[in-house]
């Protein structure tokens, strides 16, 4: 074979293999597993999880703070009950950021502003926990709970001032709520980039003990190891999904903020770690979906609605508006065979 | 003529009144002062700060004003202040310590006697801990931002100077200072001696 026929069929495999590893890179889809419709007038779903007999749905609207409320939904998707109200009480709400719930039925509910509240499946307060010391905004709220840890996230300023750099891991004994140590820094882009103000961390924890953790304006998902603080960052690919920009001085930040992609959830569920991806205001959301090593699997998966969790079992749980309230709507991204999926039903 | 120039000197000194009174009063109505917002504390709500009771535990309430001290310290604040109040409480206590004369009482509002017993273990301080529940001390007093420092003279419910939150080393520092400063000469003027 002589030279310029080799350099051909060399680069014409090249050219499919990488056609092909495109093509099936964005390949992956989302399937629906069953749907509920959750009756449901006023308010969002923001956030799901599965309790005994039903699910918690929390509900923040950060701009209609009187909004906030946690209510509970039986199978059938009617309320049974809610749980606390908005005002600034032991056991009300100020900026209600993110829930979890025990194998014991306790409910986790952390207020932005430092407040952790305990209820028990009844909605009866069990007590609180002041995030004071350290004292931060307290963003996300994860249990592992084979090891009897907590996990919050949020900026816990490493030299006072947030600008310097900050811890955004806190990790806490789940028996008596102690305080254990803060570990991850967060991105240096966020500072160099001013993009401070639209920080949001959230996180999730595998059934390894690895943290898992996001924060809104960065597309990267870092890896976390709390046992040896071994962090691995790992850039978000997407064809979609643009950084948002270095915001100008005197820039409106709400309306970059709403015209900005930023991640809004990081899930491990479905064998991997889901990471939802928010677009322009209206356009909404995509997924990208890691294995637990951190490769990337998939980019850009249409997300059938705002991701609000997961479900005992690993299935992703996304809430859309739909007639008569909200339809939540349960789904993986790994396809299921008929005979499970209609185990399911 | 003269009659007419006359209504005219009367209608331009009236609108030269009426532009004075609202150039007075135009910043303190649109400004932070503003309607609605803060009213001086005068010693008639510092006195009903002072005689408001207050709960230290379960079925017990004090008032300020029974306090032994001859100046005080409230330092006002809610649970989800920032942990910018654990280095102020510790030089406060050091400042009770130094100061005979002074007491330094906490005033969380918007809580309950558990989280006064949490803040006192997070910090590590041994500051009474006094409950607002309903916010109702706050309310009265409207500060600008929480934590909020108010320094009274008890004897008379004057309020010496008042300061919000302090962060840094040296602000945290020039607080401390002002209060020692203002104690020593307020002492040295009434003839009441301090620490």
């Amino acid at each position: 074979m002589n030279l310029r026929a080799s350099v051909k069929t060399c680069g014409l495999f090249a050219l499919t293999s990488l056609l092909a590893s495109g093509i099936s890179w964005g390949l992956g889809s989302i399937y629906t597993i069953r749907t509920l419709l959750l009756e449901k007038s006023v308010g969002d779903v923001d956030q799901v999880v599965p309790m005994a007999g039903g699910f918690l749905v929390r509900n923040t609207d950060l701009l209609k703070q009187q909004r906030q409320s946690l209510e509970v939904f039986d199978t059938s998707g009617r309320v049974t009950r809610t749980i606390g109200k908005f005002g600034r009480r032991p056991g009300s709400f100020q900026a209600l950021k993110s829930v979890a719930v025990e194998g014991n039925g306790t409910i986790w509910a952390a207020d932005l502003f430092g407040r952790l509240s305990f209820f028990d499946p009844q909605g009866r307060l069990l007590g609180t926990k002041l995030v004071q010391a350290p004292g931060f905004q307290v963003d996300g709220l994860a249990l592992d709970e084979r090891r009897g840890l907590a996990y919050l996230s949020g900026c816990l300023p490493i030299k006072v001032y947030v600008e310097l750099g900050c811890k955004t891991i806190h990790q806490y004994r789940l028996k008596d709520r102690q305080y254990l140590r803060s570990f991850h820094d967060n991105d240096a882009e966020l500072r160099e980039r001013n993009l401070l103000a639209f920080s949001d961390n959230h996180l999730d924890v595998d059934a390894r003990g690895i943290v898992w953790t996001v924060d809104a304006p960065i597309l990267k998902l870092s890896r976390v190891d709390p046992k040896t603080g071994a962090v691995q960052r790992f850039p978000i690919r997407s064809s979609i999904a643009k950084p948002i920009p270095k915001p100008k001085e005197g820039a409106d930040l709400n309306a970059l903020m709403d015209d900005s992609f930023l991640l809004d959830r990081v899930l491990v569920a479905s064998g991997g770690v889901v990471v939802s991806i928010r677009g322009p205001k209206g356009t909404g959301w995509h997924l990208a979906v890691f294995d637990l090593q951190g490769r990337q699997e998939a980019a850009d998966l249409k997300s059938p609605g705002l991701l609000v969790g997961k479900t005992r079992d690993g299935e992703l749980l996304f809430s859309r508006p739909a007639k008569g309230g909200y339809e939540l709507v349960v789904a993986s991204v790994k396809p299921k065979t008929p005979a499970a999926a209609k185990g399911r039903r | 003529m003269l009659h007419r120039r006359l209504v005219l000197a009367f209608c331009i000194l009236v609108i030269a009144l009426s532009l004075a009174v609202i150039a007075w009063r135009l910043p303190r109505l649109l400004g932070p002062g503003g309607a609605g917002a803060r009213k001086p504390l005068t010693s008639e709500v510092i006195g009903a700060l002072l005689d408001r009771p207050l709960l230290v535990e379960e079925g017990r309430s004090l008032r300020l004003a029974d306090s032994p001290a001859d100046y005080l310290v409230l330092f006002l604040f809610t649970p989800e202040d920032c942990a910018a109040c654990l280095p102020e409480l510790r030089d406060l206590e050091n400042l009770a310590e130094e100061q005979s004369n002074l007491g330094v009482v906490a005033v969380m509002s918007y809580s309950n006697f558990d989280e006064a017993r949490q803040t006192r273990e997070n910090f590590g301080v041994d500051i009474p801990i006094l409950q607002d529940p309903e916010g109702e001390l706050l309310t009265s007093v409207r500060p600008l931002q929480t934590p909020w420092k108010l320094v009274i003279r008890r004897e008379d419910r004057r309020l010496l100077f008042e300061d919000g939150r302090t962060v840094t080393t040296a602000e945290r520092a020039a607080f401390i200072a002002r209060v020692r400063q203002q104690l020593s000469e307020d002492s040295s003027r009434n003839g009441t001696h301090g620490g």
